[in-house]
């Protein structure tokens, strides 16, 4: 007979002692697969979330300034994007809106589309239902102007109204929330708000011409074919040419660092001379006793600090001449909103003659409101202007020379004006051969250097949709106490059977087979149990791929988010989950049973020594009996010590308190478009044209004002992994009074000025979502493909702020320089006055697209998520807990069926029935409180080290609850199992 | 050890036994009478309920009519708590296959009536009764180590460690050689004759149930005397 068949033979015969065994496989091998088939399904599900809706596209070109309008024509798929709030007539807003104009040939890259009329829109079903929008129903769309000035400087329009257009459009057609309704060039889960309209009328509504910012590619020929025919004016660089000079200025007022450096690279090529220029408003210049106001003031990076020039023009209106006292006093933008001055004062350097230089309107960028009006009494400009100071001569020099410069000063004192930045807004090019600078310049000016990013959204989508943790891992430790029961179980199930049966083997051993034969015939039946378990077990894993998701959708706070997941268990998960069910039930009994296998045949021998008197009372005799039947003893020890520590350690981490997190702070606050006005000041509400009704709520209110980038929440509230992760900058108030304590490190090191930057971040984040951790380097992706160079120097815990990596604000100006102002804001408010707050600041905010919320909330939904992650670990728990019950009771009653020769003995030479079942009982409490001991122990340790708060109450009920439980179970079944009948195993013998 | 209320007693009376297993019949009318010195034999072929008739005797099974008398005691009517003092008290038994306890010592498995009670042998007994079959060398070792012929004496000082009225016998020489077999039955004789006690021996082999007092043979459920 060979060994497959005796094998075979044996498991058929021994069915019944060899199906729990089985049984216990078939689980623990389908919560594999079906850990393996949850990660499946949910990066399934987030790859019809985050990757289908972006149809064609796989590329986003997109620029901080506009693409020409015959660029944006020629490519077909561009579209002007715009950050924007929508409201209905009565009100009710979502902020957060993408507001896209599409060009008629957008179908090239969104299949099925078609082109929506002037005035009207489509909009995402999930915005519709937000503002319970309809077809017909008209919203109110609130979006920047492109190529505003910066808000950093005195010409740039801090209120929100200035700075953005109110656009009515009529809803034409609801967009289903698949497809080009939840595109989002950025990967998150969650609804989408977005609406689409022409682009043409968009670019009139907000007064650009024709104009895009937003070009979208599938394929990386098309979008080198773009990056080739970028022109200066597509980068925002217009070059004018004056007698001898060439002024290279930006349509963004501002021109890039990169911009800078390649205009001094083009100019070294050719010969010639840059020189970066600044200009400011000086609100006043005096000179003696007269006066001349509204000059714009320009940098010169040649003259000393302290060096102040006039034109001839001003010198004229001051009567000043070279060596007389002047004063210069700067418009400065101040944080309430206001403005203030910064004045120099000495004697006039020299006078420019108002030919060159002197009077050069091309040295000043394009100001919205300023440069292109016809008079100074026309300016439209955020700072206030006395009409009754402009002259005759103002006008009649704007007439000639518009905005040219008139005063001459050092270049920090400009720099004052522009927030104290190192600012370039023209740069003059001299000397040399001029007329080969423009095709040098386009020449060594790259996209980048103009900010013109180009983002692999696919790329980054399909990234972003292989999840933010490793979910079958997270599975299978939250199963863990499962799988151990389970293949625990089998693997003792399986040695006890085969050590019931050494005489079986002992006489195959005396028939003369080699312990060789013998072990392949019980690793043979052992195999063929565990791959029997094992194909069970893959079997029923679709149903346990079904109810984790169940769970997942029950608990997870943010459930909404995994309805309508699909149920997938590809077959690789199947195999996966088989071979591992197989290797880990074969392994286990290795372990379990490797040291019967070795003395399999030989003549048995006794381990324990019995020393001192001989054993008198039934608890020695029970000590004796557990030496020498070890494996039973420590089965149940295992089980019940291992459903101990699972529900402790669950205890462990359900005691943490929720107003631990906090900071103090009640409120936070998020703004679409940014907040460059300090509102937490009297000045500033007042600037803001808040309510003065709304006045008294604020009294003893603070913020902490964070600037924000473009990015993906890091928080475990995102299930999509954060490929371009949020960064938000801490100013000086928080570091000098941090509202959170770090885990190890220090606020302060946030000051730091250069790369790699510090950062802090929670550390569950920090662990489960960046894979990083305190003291680690981090790279951290930008949208456009770029990457900057982060340092973690401490982490946060529990806390409410775990969506942004925070940063100081030196390294978010230098990742991110076009951010300049807050639009994360978090409020303190005093005890009881945050309802308050809250409708204050929602209701005179509106404008900026505000959303406010109670920070108890969000800790809250932080905190749901580690409760439901915990609810389903203790879910699995306690179905171990079932299984280690069965197990452990399955254990007893088979130690009680092998021992009834013993327990009849033992009646037949007068032993009581009762005597009996104490021994019984007294070997299964002592496994019971052993094995809760060690579990408690080993949560207590956890609890130690996690610095947690233990619910000692509910640790104590569960206790109780597993000792009762496992003692009456294993009790009742011993019980069954020593019947009236006992002395029959006598006669059997 | 209180006074065995059966000590004063001097038989043990069988009456009118009957005991079948479902529709096979396999005591039938049987009367036997022992006194105490006596050792009595019983033979008999394969399935005769030979084995039967001791457990009966031994209160490990129950009879279906008649009754059993040791002394004045009526085992028929014992309740279960009762069968319980009376095994303990009154009956030793040495089983064919001996029965030790693997994991306790010779010395243990003597002890091993007496553990989780208020009242112990004492260990001193249970070494003079090892030493008496030549055991007393052996009294640490656990029955893994002994051969058969050690293990049935320890099995023998086991069944003698309260001191029964009534000792009985299944087998106890079906394991062991020849020599042996005839050693474990002088030990029996010795006890019925020096000590007084009720001897009852089941066995196969002839020559060693003729060196008892008596021989019965029992077969088709009747018991008749043997022979010499």
């Amino acid at each position: 007979m060979i060994i497959l068949r005796y094998a075979a033979r044996a498991l058929a015969f021994h069915w019944r002692t060899h199906l729990p065994a089985l049984g216990f496989v078939a689980l623990a091998t389908a919560m594999i697969a079906a850990a393996l088939g949850v990660q499946s399904s949910i990066r399934s599900h987030l790859h019809d979330l985050l990757v289908k809706p972006l149809g064609q596209v796989s590329f986003a070109i997109a620029t901080h300034g506009v693409f020409r309008a015959e660029l944006a024509d020629a490519t077909g798929s561009a579209a002007l994007a715009l950050n924007a709030t929508a409201s209905d007539e009565a009100g009710n807003q979502v902020v957060h809106a993408i507001l896209f104009g599409l060009g008629p040939d957008a179908k090239r890259v969104f299949v099925g589309w078609t082109p929506i009329a002037p005035g009207e829109a489509a909009i995402s079903r999930s915005l519709a239902k937000s503002i319970r929008a309809s077809v017909g129903n008209t919203l109110y769309l609130r979006a920047p102007v492109p190529n505003g000035t910066p808000t950093s400087s005195v010409f740039g329009h801090r209120l929100v109204r200035d700075a953005t257009v109110e656009i009515p459009v009529r809803v034409a057609r609801l967009l289903p929330d698949a497809g080009i309704g939840a595109f989002d060039l950025n990967p998150t889960v969650g609804p989408k708000a977005n609406i689409f309209v022409d682009r043409e009328w968009l670019c009139r509504s907000v007064k650009v011409k024709g104009e895009a910012n937003l070009i979208l590619e599938a394929s990386t020929m098309a979008v080198h074919d773009v990056l080739e025919h970028l022109s200066l004016k597509d980068q925002g660089i217009e070059i004018h040419r004056s007698e001898s000079a060439l002024d290279v200025t930006c349509d963004r007022v501002v021109l890039t660092a990169g911009q800078v450096a390649a205009c001094r690279r083009a100019a070294r090529e050719c010969g010639s001379t840059a020189e970066p220029t600044l200009v400011a408003l000086a609100e006043c210049v005096q000179a003696g006793k007269r006066a001349s106001y509204y000059a714009i003031a320009e940098a010169d990076t040649n003259a000393s600090q302290s060096s102040i020039a006039f034109n001839q023009w001003i010198a004229d209106d001051l009567n000043a001449s070279v060596g007389d006292p002047v004063t210069v006093r700067l418009l400065i933008p101040k944080s309430d909103g206001g403005y203030g001055t910064q004045s120099i004062s000495g004697r006039l350097d020299h006078i420019l003659g108002t030919q060159g230089r002197g009077a050069d309107p091309d040295l000043v960028p394009r100001l919205a409101g300023m440069t292109d009006s016809a008079s100074v009494s026309d300016w439209h400009t955020p700072f206030p202007i006395d009409l009754s100071r402009v002259t005759q001569r103002d006008e009649l020099y704007w007439k000639r020379f518009r905005a040219a410069p008139k005063v001459f000063l050092g270049a920090s004192i400009v720099q004052a004006a522009w927030g104290g930045r190192e600012t370039v807004t023209a740069v003059r090019i001299h000397g040399g051969d001029l007329n080969a600078f423009s095709r040098r310049l386009v020449a060594d000016l790259s996209p980048a250097d103009s900010m013109i990013t180009v983002a692999p959204v696919r790329r980054n989508a399909s990234r972003a949709a292989r999840g933010s943790s490793d979910l079958a891992g997270l599975i299978l430790g939250l199963s863990s106490f499962l799988l151990l029961a389970g293949f625990g179980l089998a693997a003792s199930l399986m040695a006890l059977n085969f050590q019931s049966r050494s005489r079986e083997f002992g006489l195959l051993a005396n028939l003369g087979l080699s312990p060789w034969t013998i072990l392949s015939a019980m690793g043979t039946e052992a195999f063929l149990v565990s791959l029997s378990g094992a194909v069970v077990g893959v079997l029923v894993a679709p149903l346990f791929v079904r109810v984790c998701l169940a769970l997942f959708s029950l608990w997870m706070p943010l459930s909404a988010q995994f309805t309508g997941i699909t149920a997938i268990v590809s077959y690789s998960d199947l195999l996966t989950g088989l071979a591992v069910g197989l290797i880990g039930s074969l392994g286990s009994l290795a372990i379990v049973d490797r040291a019967k296998y070795r003395r399999l045949g030989a003549r048995p021998t006794v381990r324990i020594r019995a020393v001192g008197k001989p054993i008198a009372t039934a608890l020695s005799y029970v000590g004796r009996s557990i030496r020498c039947r070890p494996l039973r003893f420590w089965s149940v020890v295992g089980v019940v010590g291992a459903g101990c520590a699972v529900l402790g350690v669950s205890a462990a981490s359900i005691g943490d308190s929720d107003d631990a997190g906090l900071g103090g702070i009640g409120l936070q606050m998020e703004t679409s478009m940014p907040v460059p006005v300090d509102w937490t000041t009297p000045e500033g509400r007042h600037r803001l044209h808040f309510d003065p009704a709304d006045e008294s709520a604020f009294a003893g209110v603070s913020a902490f004002a964070l600037l924000r980038s473009p990015g993906t929440d890091v928080s475990c509230l995102n299930p999509a992994k954060p490929s371009t992760p949020r960064l938000a900058a801490v100013d000086h108030n928080w570091l000098d009074s941090p509202p959170f304590p770090l885990n190890s490190g220090s606020w302060s090191a946030l000051r730091a000025a250069k790369p790699p930057w510090p950062a802090v971040a929670d550390a569950d984040t920090l662990e489960w979502i960046l894979d990083s951790g305190v003291g680690r380097q981090y790279q951290l992706a930008q949208q456009d493909g770029a990457s900057a160079g982060l340092k973690f120097v401490g982490a946060t815990h529990g806390t409410f702020l775990t969506g942004d990596i925070l940063v100081g604000q030196a390294a978010m100006r230098e990742i991110y320089p076009t951010i300049e102002a807050p639009t994360l804001f978090l409020v303190k408010a005093p005890a009881g006055h945050e309802a308050m707050v809250r409708k204050a600041l929602e209701a005179n905010l509106a404008d900026y697209g505000v959303k406010v919320r109670s920070t108890h909330e969000i800790l809250a939904a932080l905190k749901g998520v580690v409760r439901a992650y915990l609810a389903i670990f203790m879910a699995f728990g306690v179905l171990g807990l079932t299984l280690g019950v069965c197990g452990s009771s399955l254990a007893v009653a088979r130690n009680a069926l092998e021992r009834r020769t013993e327990f009849a003995l033992l009646l037949a030479i007068g032993h009581s029935r009762s005597t009996v079942r104490y021994l019984l009982a007294a070997e299964t409490l002592l496994a019971v409180l052993v094995g809760t001991t060690a579990g408690l122990l080993l949560s207590i340790l956890v609890a130690i080290l996690e610095r947690s708060a233990v619910a000692w109450l509910a640790m104590t009920g569960a206790t109780l609850a597993i000792v009762c439980v496992n003692f009456f179970a294993c009790s009742l079944v011993s019980s069954y199992v020593i019947r009236k009948d006992m002395l029959k195993a006598l006669r059997t013998e | 050890m209180p006074d065995s209320p059966t000590r004063g007693a001097n038989s043990l009376r069988v009456e009118s036994l009957c005991k079948a297993f479902g529709d096979r019949t396999v005591l039938q009318d049987l009367d036997l009478t022992v006194h105490r010195g006596e050792a009595v034999a019983i033979v008999g072929p394969s399935g005769s309920g030979k084995s039967t008739l001791l457990n009966i005797l031994g209160s490990l099974e129950r009879l279906d009519s008649g009754q059993v008398f040791l002394g004045e005691i009526a085992v028929g009517e014992l309740r279960s708590r009762e069968l319980e003092g009376y095994r303990s008290q009154s009956v030793g038994f040495i089983f064919q296959e001996h029965l030790l306890l693997p994991h306790l010592t010779a010395l243990e498995n003597v002890l091993t009536p007496s553990i989780g009670r208020r009242e112990r042998f004492p260990i001193k007994f249970a070494k003079e009764l090892l030493d008496r079959l030549g055991m007393s060398s052996r009294a640490s070792d656990f029955p893994a180590t002994l051969s058969g012929g050690e293990r049935q004496r320890v099995a023998f000082a086991r069944a003698l460690i309260h001191e029964p009225l009534l000792l009985l016998a299944d087998e106890p020489t079906g394991s062991l050689d020849p020599s042996r077999g005839e050693d474990l039955v002088d030990l029996l004789l010795a006890e019925a004759h020096e000590r007084e006690r009720i001897v009852v021996m089941v066995t196969h082999n002839l020559g060693l149930a003729h060196k008892l007092d008596r021989t019965y043979r029992l077969e088709h459920g009747r018991l008749e005397p043997e022979e010499s």
